[in-house]
C-alpha cells in the first residue's frame, strides 16, 4: 500500500507541472465541498477544534480541545465519542460532506483519522438528522479540506514515549485554475508502556500492542471559471495495529488490519442568487481481525456509492436549500454468511430568515431505506442577539439513526424488522461575550433534553437460544453544559483561561433483563461529569498551556470505573528563518503519572512524553 | 474438592458391589478421532442406553446449543472455534467418545431406566472444555483469567445438577470446575481431569438440569464460556439373583422421622450411608426398628450386606 501511495503521488505531481498555467482566479470564500447553509448550525454548540498537536489522532484533538468524553482503549486503540450522552453510533462524522461511519457497526474508530485529515474540523453539538441524516443525533464533527492558495509545504515531525514516531507533510501548490493540496501521514508507535495490576506486584510491560497508520490525502480543485469549480478528493490508508492483552489476559496475539480508499468529486455553479452543488463519492473500506491463538479471522469488507444534490437560492433575508442524497451500500462479512446491501434516498429541505438580531433556520428530511420510510425529521432553530454581547439560541429537533446492518443483517440475531432509533430534543442556549479593555471574555451555557424512543440493544431472543438486535428500550438524556473563556492580551503577553463542566444524565427508562439494565441506569462508559481546564501563556515566541482534565464515574460491561483527573503539559516555541517558520513543541501527557482506566480492563499509559517539531515553508 | 468426590465414588462404589453398572459412555455413537455431532445432520435428540440429550442445531446459521457427542482432541487452541473438545483431550479413561454442552441457559438431559427391577443413578463425570479452560487459566477478549489482574481475586465456575430426588422433591448437587476462593492461592485450582460426580441422590426418571455459574459475570450475563463435558454416566442396577434374594427387603416408613423399620428376611449388616457418602450407622439385625432421630435431615442410602450380596434402599429423613 506504502509503494501505491507514494507512486500515485509521483504521478500526480508530474502531472501537476504539466498542468501548470499563469492565470490565478480568486475564489469565493466558500468552502467547495460544504453548503454554507446546509452545515450551519448556528443553533447548536460549536467547536472548532484546534491545531496545536503536532500528528496525532482526531480522537486526541477531540479529547484535548473539547469536553467530549472519548472512549477509548489507549493510545492507537479503537476510539468513539460520545457527544450529549449519545451513543457512539449517534454521532455522526463526515468528510467533505459525507459520512465516513462503517455502515456495519454504526461508528467510526476516530484513532484511524490523522489531525491533519481536514484543514477544518468542527465539532457541532445538537442533532441535525434533517440536514445530514442517519446518526447526526447527539452531534456532528465535520472535517472539511479548505482550498489552500499558493504554495507551501507544512511538515511535522513528532517523537514520542513508547517509540511513538509521528510524521505528516503537506504540500500545497496552486498552478492557474489548478489547486493541489497533498497530505502524507504516518504514525506508529510500540506501545510498550509500563502498567501496575497491583502495588505488591512488579509492574506490567505491555505486549502485542505496536501500531502502524499510514495515509494520503489528496484534495484537487479546478475551476472552469469563477462560477464552476470543480473538487476532488481521495483519501487512502493502511493500518496494522496489534491489540495487546487486557490486564486479566496472559498473552494476545490477535491484530487488526484496516485499510480505506475514499474519493469525492464534487461540482459547484455559483449564481448571482444561488448555488448548486452535486457530488459523487465511492468509499471503499476493509477490516480484517485475525487471532491466530483462536483461529479466528473476521474479514469485512463494504463499499458505499454516494451521490448528492442540492441547491440554494437566495432572497432578501429568505434563503431556501432543497436537495436529495442517495447511499447505496454493499457489505461483506462471514457475520452475514454472504453480503448485505442497503439503500438510502433522502430528501431534505431548509429555509432560513435572518436579519440583524434573528435568525430563523428551519429544516426537514425524508429518508427511506429500502422500502422503509423513516419518520420525517424537521428542525427549527432560533437565535436572537438583543445585544452585541448576547446571543440566545433555542433549538427543537427529531433526529434519528437507523439500524447498523450489523443490527439488520447479522446471524445469528439480525433483524430486518428493526425501527430506526428516534426522537425529539430540545435546547436552549444562551451565550455572553464581552471585552472591557486588554481582557475579553465569552461564557456559554446549554440546556438540552432528548428522547430517543426504539432503543436498539442485543438481548436474548424469546423463542431462539442466541442474541438478536432489539427495539427494547428508550433512552432520556438531559444536561447541561457550560464554557468560561477569559483572555488577557497586552502586547506580546497572551494568558487565557479556558474552563468547561458538562453535567448529564443518559438514562435507561425500562429495566431488561440481560443486558441488566435498571430503570434510570446510565448508559454505559457514560460519564455523568465531565470538566476541563486550561490555562494559557504566551510571551512573544514562546507558549505554556496547562490542561486538566476531569471525567466522573462510568459504569462498564463489568465493573464501575472510578472518575479521575489528568493533566496535560506543553511548551511551545516558534520563529522563522527567512522564508521559513517552524516551530517547537515539548508535551508532557499524564503529568502526574495517574494511573486510570476508560475501559475497564484496559491500561492507560502513565506520564509520557512527546516532542515535535514543525517547519512551514 | 476433587479429593472429596474421589472418596464419594470409592464409597459408593464398595457398597454396591453386586449391583450390575450400565454405563452410558457415548462409544456408541462410533466416532473417530477429531469428529463429533451438532446436529448439523438434522438430529435433534442424542439417546443412548438410558439417557436423551438434546441438540438445537441452526441450519440457517450454523450455530448450536444443546449437546453435541464430541471425539474432539483439541487441548491447546483457545476460543470457540474450538467448542468440542474436553480439556483431556478424550473421554473417560482415555475413551474416545463423550458429549459437550453448551447453552446460554440451564442445559438439560432426561434420564429414563427402565428396568424391572430397583435402579439407582449413580453418577458422572464432569471435566472442563478446553475453551472454558483455557478462557479461565489465561483471560481472553471477553472474559478474564480468574484470580484477575493480581491472581487474588476469588472466582469460581460453578456447576450445579438440579433434578427431582427419590423423596420427590427438587435437590442438587455442585462441582465448582474452577475456585480460586481458597485464602492459601496455592490451592485454587481449574478442573483438568474427569471428576466423578455422584447423582445418587436423583431419581431414576428425571430431567436433570446442568446450571453454570461464574464470579465473571457482567452487564451481558456470564464471562467465562459456558461449556463443559460429561461422560460415563452410570446407573446401578439391581441384578436378577440379587433382585431375587432381597425381594423383601423393605424399609418403611419413607419419608421417616425418628425410627426406620427394615423389614427382612435374614440377618444380615445394615449399613446408613449419607448424601456425601460417609457411613454414618453400621448394625446387624434382621426385621427392627432403627434409631434414626439423631440422624440429619436429608436422603440417606441403605445397604444391607448377606452372603448373597448387597441391596440398597433410599430414604428420606425428615
Amino acid at each position: 500500500m506504502n509503494r501505491v501511495l507514494v507512486l500515485t503521488y509521483l504521478l500526480f505531481l508530474s502531472y501537476l507541472s504539466t498542468a501548470q498555467v499563469d492565470t490565478t482566479i480568486v475564489i469565493e470564500d466558500i468552502n467547495i465541498t460544504d453548503s454554507n447553509i446546509r452545515s450551519s448550525n448556528f443553533n447548536g454548540t460549536i467547536i472548532e477544534l484546534g491545531k496545536e498537536l503536532t500528528g496525532g489522532s482526531v480522537a486526541q484533538l477531540i479529547e484535548q480541545n473539547s469536553n467530549t468524553y472519548i472512549k477509548n482503549y489507549g493510545q492507537g486503540s479503537l476510539s468513539t465519542f460520545s457527544i450529549r450522552g449519545g451513543s457512539a453510533g449517534q454521532s455522526l462524522v463526515l468528510w467533505n460532506g459525507l459520512p465516513l461511519h462503517s455502515p456495519m457497526l454504526g461508528l467510526l474508530d476516530l484513532s484511524l483519522i490523522p489531525s491533519n485529515a481536514g484543514d477544518k474540523i468542527t465539532l457541532t453539538k445538537g442533532g441535525s438528522s434533517a440536514m445530514w441524516g442517519s446518526g447526526a443525533v447527539s452531534g456532528v464533527l465535520a472535517i472539511n479540506s479548505i482550498r489552500q492558495e499558493g504554495f507551501n509545504v507544512l511538515s511535522t515531525t513528532s517523537l514520542g514515549s513508547f517509540g511513538t514516531v509521528n510524521q505528516n507533510l503537506t504540500i500545497n501548490l496552486t498552478k492557474g485554475k489548478w489547486q493541489s493540496t497533498s497530505k502524507f501521514s504516518h504514525e506508529s508507535s510500540d506501545r510498550d508502556f509500563d502498567y501496575e495490576v497491583s502495588p505488591l506486584l512488579p509492574k506490567i510491560k505491555q505486549t502485542n500492542a505496536s501500531y502502524s497508520r499510514n495515509h494520503f490525502i489528496q484534495d484537487l480543485y479546478f475551476d472552469v471559471n469563477a462560477n464552476n469549480q470543480f473538487a476532488a478528493h481521495i483519501w487512502a490508508y493502511k493500518a496494522t495495529t496489534q491489540i495487546p492483552p487486557a490486564t486479566v489476559q496472559n498473552k494476545s496475539v490477535a491484530y487488526q488490519d484496516d485499510s480505506a480508499i475514499r474519493s469525492i468529486l464534487s461540482y459547484k455553479h455559483i449564481g448571482k442568487k444561488y448555488l448548486i452543488e452535486s457530488k459523487l463519492g465511492y468509499f471503499k473500506d476493509h477490516n480484517d481481525f485475525y487471532d491466530p491463538s483462536t483461529l479466528l479471522e473476521a474479514l469485512n469488507i463494504f463499499d458505499t456509492w454516494f451521490g448528492e444534490i442540492n441547491g440554494q437560492l437566495q432572497q432578501g433575508n429568505h434563503t431556501f436549500s432543497i436537495g436529495s442524497t442517495f447511499n447505496y451500500t454493499n457489505a461483506t462479512s462471514e457475520g452475514y454468511k454472504g453480503a448485505a446491501s442497503e439503500r438510502k434516498i433522502g430528501i431534505f429541505a431548509t429555509h432560513l430568515y435572518e436579519n440583524k438580531k434573528f435568525k430563523i433556520k428551519s429544516s426537514f428530511r425524508q429518508e427511506v431505506i429500502d422500502s422503509s420510510f423513516v419518520p420525517i425529521t424537521p428542525n427549527i432553530g432560533i437565535s436572537y442577539k438583543p445585544y452585541s454581547w448576547v446571543n440566545v439560541n433555542l433549538k427543537a429537533s427529531r433526529d434519528f439513526r437507523t439500524p447498523t446492518l450489523n443490527d439488520r443483517f447479522w446471524k445469528p440475531g439480525g433483524n430486518q424488522d428493526l425501527l430506526p432509533e428516534s426522537g425529539w430534543s430540545q435546547e436552549i442556549g444562551l451565550t455572553l461575550d464581552k471585552k472591557i479593555g486588554n481582557i475579553s471574555s465569552e461564557y456559554s451555557t446549554t440546556a438540552f433534553h432528548r428522547d430517543i424512543k426504539n432503543w436498539i440493544l442485543w438481548s436474548p431472543g424469546q423463542d431462539v437460544p442466541y442474541w438478536v438486535a432489539q427495539n427494547i428500550n428508550n433512552v432520556v438524556s438531559q444536561g447541561i453544559e457550560q464554557t468560561l473563556s477569559i483572555k488577557y492580551l497586552n502586547n506580546n503577553v497572551s494568558l487565557k483561561l479556558d474552563l468547561g463542566y458538562d453535567y448529564i444524565r443518559s438514562e435507561f427508562q425500562s429495566p431488561l433483563t440481560l443486558p441488566k439494565v435498571e430503570a434510570g441506569d446510565q448508559l454505559l462508559y457514560n460519564p455523568k461529569q465531565n470538566g476541563r481546564t486550561s490555562l494559557s501563556l504566551e510571551v512573544d515566541n514562546w507558549k505554556l498551556k496547562y490542561q486538566h482534565s476531569f471525567t466522573g464515574m462510568t459504569k462498564g460491561v463489568n465493573e464501575l470505573l472510578p472518575s479521575f483527573h489528568i493533566g496535560n503539559l506543553t511548551a511551545f516555541y516558534k520563529s522563522k528563518l527567512g522564508n521559513t517558520n517552524y516551530s517547537i513543541n515539548i508535551n508532557i501527557y499524564n503529568v502526574y503519572n495517574k494511573r486510570y482506566f476508560i475501559i475497564e480492563r484496559r491500561p492507560i499509559a502513565g506520564r509520557n512524553y512527546n516532542i515535535g517539531i514543525t517547519i512551514k515553508y | 474438592m476433587k479429593r472429596f468426590f474421589t472418596i464419594m465414588a470409592f464409597a459408593f462404589t464398595l457398597l454396591n458391589v453386586s449391583a450390575q453398572e450400565t454405563t452410558v459412555d457415548f462409544e456408541d455413537f462410533d466416532l473417530s478421532p477429531g469428529e463429533f455431532l451438532n446436529g448439523s445432520d438434522g438430529t435433534t435428540l442424542f439417546t443412548s442406553e438410558f439417557l436423551s440429550l438434546p441438540i438445537n442445531y441452526n441450519t440457517m446459521f450454523n450455530s448450536w446449543t444443546g449437546w453435541a457427542i464430541s471425539a474432539a482432541t483439541d487441548t491447546t487452541t483457545a476460543g470457540f472455534t474450538n467448542g468440542f473438545s474436553s480439556i483431556t483431550g478424550g473421554g473417560v479413561n482415555g475413551s474416545t467418545t463423550y458429549a459437550t454442552s453448551f447453552n446460554f441457559v440451564p442445559n438439560q438431559l432426561d434420564v429414563s431406566v427402565e428396568t424391572e427391577y430397583d435402579a439407582n443413578l449413580n453418577g458422572v463425570y464432569i471435566t472442563n472444555s478446553t475453551y472454558a479452560y483455557l478462557s479461565m487459566l489465561d483471560g481472553d477478549s471477553f472474559a478474564k483469567k480468574f484470580g484477575g489482574a493480581d491472581g487474588t481475586e476469588p472466582d469460581f465456575f460453578l456447576l450445579t445438577i438440579k433434578g427431582e430426588n427419590i423423596a420427590g422433591d427438587q435437590d442438587s448437587v455442585e462441582l465448582y470446575l474452577a475456585d480460586y476462593r481458597f485464602d492459601n492461592n496455592n490451592e485454587d485450582y481449574i478442573v483438568d481431569e474427569w471428576t466423578f460426580v455422584e447423582l445418587s441422590k436423583f431419581s431414576t426418571f428425571n430431567t436433570l438440569e446442568f446450571q453454570l455459574t461464574s464470579s465473571d459475570i457482567g452487564v451481558y450475563g456470564v464471562n467465562t464460556p459456558q461449556y463443559f463435558c460429561i461422560d460415563n454416566f452410570t446407573v446401578d442396577i439391581l441384578s436378577n439373583t440379587e433382585a431375587e434374594s432381597f425381594a423383601d427387603f423393605k424399609v418403611f416408613p419413607n419419608p421417616a422421622v425418628d425410627f426406620l423399620n427394615i423389614e427382612f428376611k435374614e440377618a444380615a449388616e445394615v449399613t446408613i450411608i449419607n448424601a456425601n457418602g460417609q457411613i454414618v450407622l453400621i448394625k446387624t439385625a434382621t426385621n427392627n426398628q432403627l434409631d434414626i432421630s439423631n440422624l440429619h435431615s436429608g436422603i440417606y442410602n441403605i445397604v444391607v450386606s448377606t452372603e448373597n450380596g448387597n441391596a440398597t434402599r433410599r430414604f428420606v429423613k425428615m
